[in-house]
């Protein structure tokens, strides 16, 4: 739980930027809801899986250091990015419930 | 007593070889200090004895079990980098929390940290968060602990206070002391290596001669 807390404060650095993302490409997309939504999903996640690699590529690049608060708490970088990664996919997956609930309740 | 070894440990870059044929060992109640020049590769070898840097080829050893990666395993050891590593929107005291480090043992030391016990890092000065990162790593409930410059940004009074708490802490765990104010390496230290040009260790018979003699000071 510890462990899940420092990494969630590790994600909570990027979250604005990774939430942003998320929402301006849906939005860009004409903010598709249920069936159009899930079929949203596939670019959603290739796009995703992009931005979260240059968001990797800059974390580390301009400032390596700060990964090893992390480190020495035995938390390897992959998990580290991995775990950060997947909160972040939650995050929208809970934002996107809320909007449908909305949506349905109309 | 805990052993750690580095061994042969050898690092490249675009062919340049930054250390080759290193070996240094490093026991739980000593302090061994590690001097060099500017880029003979003290970093570079710390950090390849902490796990997150691979070489060309290199052996790390506790008690004689080879270990890939010595940062993933808990409780063995922890690094302080040169630069600033802890998020500075934290407390001090939930940095101390996190590392399971007490912050009465640490006021206990330097009692004008009390005050900075709800404080963000961002908020304190340069010499203090150097000092917090610093103690956060001392006195944490490790096997070994690798310090990379930890005197820089400090005050003489301060780094005092710190020699103490090494000379305290090494009863419990082994240091490794990395610093350019070698007069303080020299003194804390109980075993001295030295990298010299070419990237080779070479462990301190006669500390204050082999430093003049391998051109370190003059």
């Amino acid at each position: 739980m510890k462990r899940l807390g420092l990494i969630f404060s590790f994600y909570f650095s990027f979250s604005v930027y990774t939430g942003l993302i998320s929402i301006l490409s849906w939005i860009v997309v004409d903010a598709p809801l249920f069936a159009e939504f899930w079929r949203f999903l596939q670019l959603y996640f290739l796009m995703k899986i992009a931005s979260d690699l240059v968001i990797w590529y800059y974390l580390r690049s301009n400032n390596p250091t700060r990964l090893i608060f992390y480190f020495n708490l035995s938390i390897s970088e992959l998990r580290l990015f991995i775990t950060a990664f997947a909160m972040d996919i939650l995050a929208f997956f809970v934002f996107m419930f809320f909007i449908h609930l909305i949506n349905f309740l109309k | 007593m805990d052993i750690l070894e580095a061994d042969s440990i050898w690092l490249e870059y675009n062919g340049r070889k930054v250390l080759q044929s290193i070996y240094l060992k490093v026991v739980t109640g000593k302090v061994t200090g590690l001097l060099g020049r500017n880029g003979t590769g003290k970093t570079s070898l710390l950090r390849m004895i902490f796990g997150i840097l691979r070489g060309q080829n290199q052996s790390v050893r506790i008690n004689g079990n080879y270990i890939s990666h010595p940062y993933l395993e808990k409780n063995l050891l922890r690094y302080l980098p040169q630069a600033p590593f802890a998020p500075p929107g934290l407390t001090v005291e939930k940095l101390c929390s996190l590392y399971s480090v007490s912050f009465l043992e640490m006021i206990s030391h330097f009692p004008f940290l009390k005050n900075n016990k709800k404080e963000k890092l961002w908020n304190l000065s340069g010499g203090n968060i150097r000092l917090v990162e610093t103690l956060l790593i001392l006195l944490s409930p490790v096997s070994f602990v690798l310090l990379d410059e930890p005197f820089t940004h400090l005050d003489p009074v301060i780094i005092e206070q710190l020699l103490v708490v090494i000379h305290e802490q090494k009863s419990k765990k082994g240091i490794i002391l990395s610093d350019h104010f070698y007069r303080h390496v020299l003194t804390a230290s109980d075993n001295v290596y030295l990298i010299v040009p070419g990237g080779r260790s070479v462990l301190l018979k006669d500390p204050q001669e082999n430093l003049k003699s391998f051109g370190y000071i003059s």
